[in-house]
């Protein structure tokens, strides 16, 4: 039949030819999306590569330095700080995080407790709320004088009450108290919506088998929330390693340097300190990215090495 | 499965426990946002008090008053530049996902994959990690200090394609199938067919979009440096570092920028979770 034998020509070739122009209006839907994240995402990150490797100062682009800029953000004393905050910040808060949201969201989700979406709204409400306002709201509350938790402390005999942001001991950690406070409502939600999807009927035969509740946690809960675990450390990563409006807002940096994280550093560094070292702080980014790439695809391997099996 | 029967004298305290740490969590995740507000309509004169008073001798709106008519500090016009960034980011960043997830979601596209891979790979790149290039970028497009300049990259959010994809796979393929057969062009299915089925997962993308873009300090603040073009959020911390503003000053800024996005969760908290959990399931 002749239908057949013209069929038969068609090579591959000709094939993906007739695919790509059968699907001209998909790729035309494409385009825009494509568009905006490589010009406004992805060319950025070439740009910041290649400046990395430039004594480049704001938008002049300077001589080539080679390895220069790494050298010398590693050199750093202020970059080894920040990336030992950033650090600090960063795990910190995703291990109170993951304690404290996977606790309340075991508990929200008992049965007989009430008012289900009440809780997990409230809980939720700093989620929603700008860093910013976030920042001077609890500027405000650890006031080491007029803040509200230091009066409240001085009531109960503690005088006088720690100054939170001003220690350079504490406040790191004070800007981890107020991000965990910021994300615990945001993990919450994706947990308890992991632990709905959970079969009762898991919990109800090991209840026969004589389980208690702490050995259901540890049996059948955590080992089905492991993907859900994943996630909140892999998001955890993503959002903290990033952080900048917390600390502008709270501390500056201060004081002396123990609050500096690595995104603040790049910004000082490139735009805070009038010097406009673009190539140094386009290196100090790189680092940053890497070192989110790193983690991230660590984590997602380490979450995924071995399924559930019950 | 119903059933009432008594409880025993330890299952009773059981309950109470667990209530008592839920109600006391409750009151620690609110209290800041009551002392805000708090803070903000008391008489100038209480606010560096070192008793704590949990209600307010008188309501005064003076603080509200004198930001909202201040010459200097143009709090109304920070309030509209934020409504249009967040609007218009919202606007790109839905239309261009909807575009995108419905091929992805649906036909054999030569390259599909990398492109799909490409979209999401920009989730592992905020904008806070490439601050540099981003700069050089908008400034070489002679977009630095404009309301496109800051929209552009806040417009690029990947989470909330990945909402409506996921959303959009879970629609029976032999809807649109059958209109492929009887000659409707891809327009019309998803104009016709795709884009109302997807509905709840686009209100959902929508409200996450805007309320990450209200929210975002580091692009507006890296790329506008005006008091015409800056957001409430850039704003609130222009005030505070140049205009030397009191503690009360600078949290009823604070109360007008988290106020909006507060009412908008409580009345589409329904949305909001269920495009959380969606953006959830790729991690």
């Amino acid at each position: 039949m002749f239908e057949v034998s013209a069929l038969e020509k068609i090579t591959p070739k000709m094939k993906f030819l007739f695919n790509i122009w059968r699907e001209r209006t998909s790729y035309l839907f494409l385009i825009p999306i494509l568009a905006l994240y490589t010009i406004f995402s992805l060319y950025p990150i070439i740009q910041t590569f290649q400046l990395s490797f430039f004594d480049a100062k704001i938008i002049k682009q300077g001589p080539f330095v080679g390895f220069k800029n790494y050298i010398d953000i590693f050199a750093a004393k202020g970059f080894q700080q920040a990336i030992g905050n950033t650090f600090i910040f960063t795990f910190g808060t995703i291990l109170f995080v993951l304690i404290f949201s996977l606790g309340l969201s075991v508990l929200v989700n008992i049965s007989w407790v009430k008012f289900k979406t009440l809780f997990k709204m409230i809980y939720f409400l700093p989620a929603v709320t700008s860093f910013v306002a976030v920042g001077y709201i609890w500027k405000w509350m650890m006031d080491s004088s007029f803040g509200v938790i230091n009066i409240f402390l001085a009531k109960l005999g503690i005088t006088p009450g720690p100054v939170w942001l001003a220690d350079p001991d504490l406040a790191i950690w004070s800007l981890v108290i107020v991000n965990v406070w910021r994300w615990v409502g945001y993990f919450l939600v994706i947990f308890l919506a992991n632990l709905q999807a959970i079969p009762s009927v898991y919990y109800e035969a090991s209840e026969i088998d004589g389980a208690n509740a702490w050995h259901q946690f540890l049996h059948i809960t955590i080992p089905l929330l492991r993907q859900a675990i994943t996630l909140t450390i892999v998001l955890g990563i993503i959002n903290n390693l990033k952080a900048f409006a917390l600390v502008f807002v709270m501390t500056q940096g201060g004081p002396a340097g123990t609050t500096e994280l690595m995104a603040t550093y790049v910004y000082q560094q490139a735009f805070g300190t009038g010097q406009y070292r673009f190539g140094f702080s386009a290196a100090a980014s790189m680092v940053l990215f890497i070192l989110i790439m790193v983690f991230t695809i660590f984590s997602n391997k380490l979450g995924r090495t071995e399924e559930v099996d019950l | 499965m119903k059933r009432r029967k008594k409880l025993s004298i330890q299952q009773v305290l059981q309950r109470i426990s667990v209530y008592i740490i839920l109600i006391v969590t409750a009151i620690f995740i609110a209290f800041p946002f009551y002392w805000m507000v708090l803070t903000t309509i008391m008489p100038a004169s209480e606010v560096y008090n070192t008793e704590i008073k949990l209600f307010v001798s008188h309501i005064d709106f003076t603080m509200y008053h004198k930001l909202l008519t201040d010459p200097q500090l143009p709090v109304t016009r920070f309030f509209i530049n934020s409504l249009i960034i967040s609007i218009g980011a919202t606007v790109l960043n839905i239309l261009t996902a909807i575009f995108a997830a419905y091929p992805l979601s649906r036909r054999k596209i030569p390259g599909g994959k990398i492109f799909y891979y490409l979209i999401v790979a920009t989730m592992m790149v905020p904008g806070e990690v490439v601050l540099i290039g981003l700069y050089r970028v908008v400034h070489s497009m002679s977009m630095y200090n404009t309301y496109q300049g800051m929209i552009l990259p806040l417009a690029v959010n990947a989470v909330n394609f990945l909402i409506i994809m996921n959303y959009m796979l879970t629609i029976p393929r032999e809807l649109d199938e059958a209109a492929i057969v009887d000659g409707a062009s891809m327009w019309q299915v998803l104009l016709k067919i795709m884009l109302p089925l997807s509905k709840p997962a686009i209100y959902s993308a929508m409200l996450l979009a805007f309320l990450s873009a209200w929210q975002n300090f580091t692009i507006p603040y890296l790329l506008s440096s005006s008091n015409d073009m800056y957001p409430l959020s850039v704003g609130a911390l222009f005030t505070e570092n140049t205009l030397f503003a009191t503690r009360q000053e600078t949290l009823t800024l604070s109360t007008i920028l988290t106020i909006p996005t507060l009412i908008i969760f409580i009345f589409t908290q329904r949305f909001v979770f269920s495009g959380i959990t969606a953006g959830a399931i790729k991690g």
